[in-house]
């Protein structure tokens, strides 16, 4: 597949290398700095005319790309909120273990400082937590809301925003708990939500559960849990149930004592 | 008896027949079963709901699928762990535990580890 922001949306690792916006790794551990991510060749320059300090020039033509000056940066934020294609970000190298990344965030409600939300990448994946370390909403940005999240140092450059904080009403928490707790694979004891988590997890087969929660591996062997694990499967990743069945079968069928296939006690 | 579970008068299968009574024993008490009857129907008509205790949470299980498929109703019978009563039969003098967990096969008469 042919990678890259006209075939994805996503800008690819090599067009991010050739744009002028990335300030360098000594740069962002002297705290929060800009990171244009603008690899388009378009007409448009409010980050030039926005930035209180000149530290980002596009100058003529319209259509280049901006240049970072990152030692004039301050990491205030106002590009940040300012680029009509948010595609301007802070990153703060704080130390190996933390850093802190701001993006644009323009979905109701807005998250609270504290709050521990979905990290996501650039395609919005969510790659890890993170804990909001500040909402910022001045008029000034125009209801682009200007969220900064800590989040652990490795995914520093992976990390682009966050998930959508959905609050939920106690009535429907309560279902949901009650949904998460039904009994799947009665044998081992294990319920949809220890399923759905397995799936979260990347299982995306029946074997891959077993492995994964031991469901079908009990008394059983699986007659119980099997098409309900499938239907599971098939509902949270959306494809047809008939893709996950039948599962690995495999003697005995039924549940028989060991001394029948030792050949040595009882028979059954 | 009031509680009793067991199926009198069936709409397709008509009245249930008369049959020789045996007994059996659970946790030493004597409870009387049609002959040829499986264990856990014979429970059931006797009010006893929870066969056994389930391996990690000890939650009480019973009759599930009741066709042998899905293990819920096992018991330990005549000293055997693992028994599936739905369709294992009764015998006049059976001795029926509760199981906890997978249960332990009792050997000479103690417990096997």
């Amino acid at each position: 597949m042919k990678e890259g922001v006209r075939y994805t949306g996503i800008a690819s690792e090599e067009e991010l290398k050739n744009s002028f916006g990335i300030p360098s790794a000594a740069r962002m551990k002297q705290g929060p700095v800009a990171v244009i991510e603008c690899v388009q060749e378009i007409p448009c320059n409010p980050c030039e005319g926005t930035c209180p300090f000149g530290a980002i020039t596009i100058g003529d033509p319209i259509t280049n790309l901006p240049h970072l000056n990152e030692t004039l940066c301050t990491g205030c934020g106002t590009c940040v909120a300012m680029c009509p294609g948010q595609a301007i970000f802070l990153v703060n190298d704080l130390s190996e273990q933390e850093a802190e990344v701001t993006f644009p965030f323009e979905y109701w409600p807005l998250p609270q400082v504290g709050d521990e939300v979905d990290a996501v990448n650039r395609a919005g994946e969510v790659v890890c937590k993170g804990r909001v370390t500040k909402v910022r909403n001045p008029v000034a940005y125009k209801n682009t809301c200007v969220v900064t999240i800590s989040i652990p140092n490795a995914f520093k450059d992976d990390v682009r925003s966050m998930k959508r904080v959905i609050k939920q009403t106690p009535m429907e928490l309560a279902e949901q708990k009650e949904r998460a707790s039904q009994l799947v694979c009665r044998c081992e004891e294990l319920t949809r939500g220890d399923i759905e988590k397995a799936i979260d997890e990347g299982a995306t087969t029946i074997d891959g559960i077993k492995r994964r929660t031991r469901a079908g591996m009990g008394l059983c062997q699986g007659k119980s849990c099997e098409r309900l694990v499938a239907r599971i499967l098939s509902e949270k990743l959306g494809r047809p149930l008939a893709e996950f069945l039948p599962a690995t079968y495999r003697a005995p069928v039924r549940p028989i004592s060991m001394g029948v296939i030792a050949d040595n006690c009882e028979k059954e | 008896m009031e509680d009793d579970l067991r199926v009198m008068n069936h709409p397709i299968l008509g009245d249930l027949p008369e049959k020789k009574m045996v007994t059996i024993y659970y946790q030493g008490q004597p409870i009387l079963a049609r002959e040829g009857e499986p264990i856990a129907a014979a429970l059931l008509a006797a009010g006893i709901k929870a066969f056994r205790k389930t391996v990690h949470r000890h939650e009480p299980r019973g009759v599930f699928c009741a066709i042998g498929r899905c293990t819920d109703c096992m018991m330990i019978v005549n000293g055997k762990p693992n028994v599936r009563t739905c369709v294992t039969f009764v015998e006049d003098g059976m001795q029926l535990e509760p199981q906890d967990g997978y249960g332990r096969r009792k050997v000479d008469g103690g417990d096997a580890k």
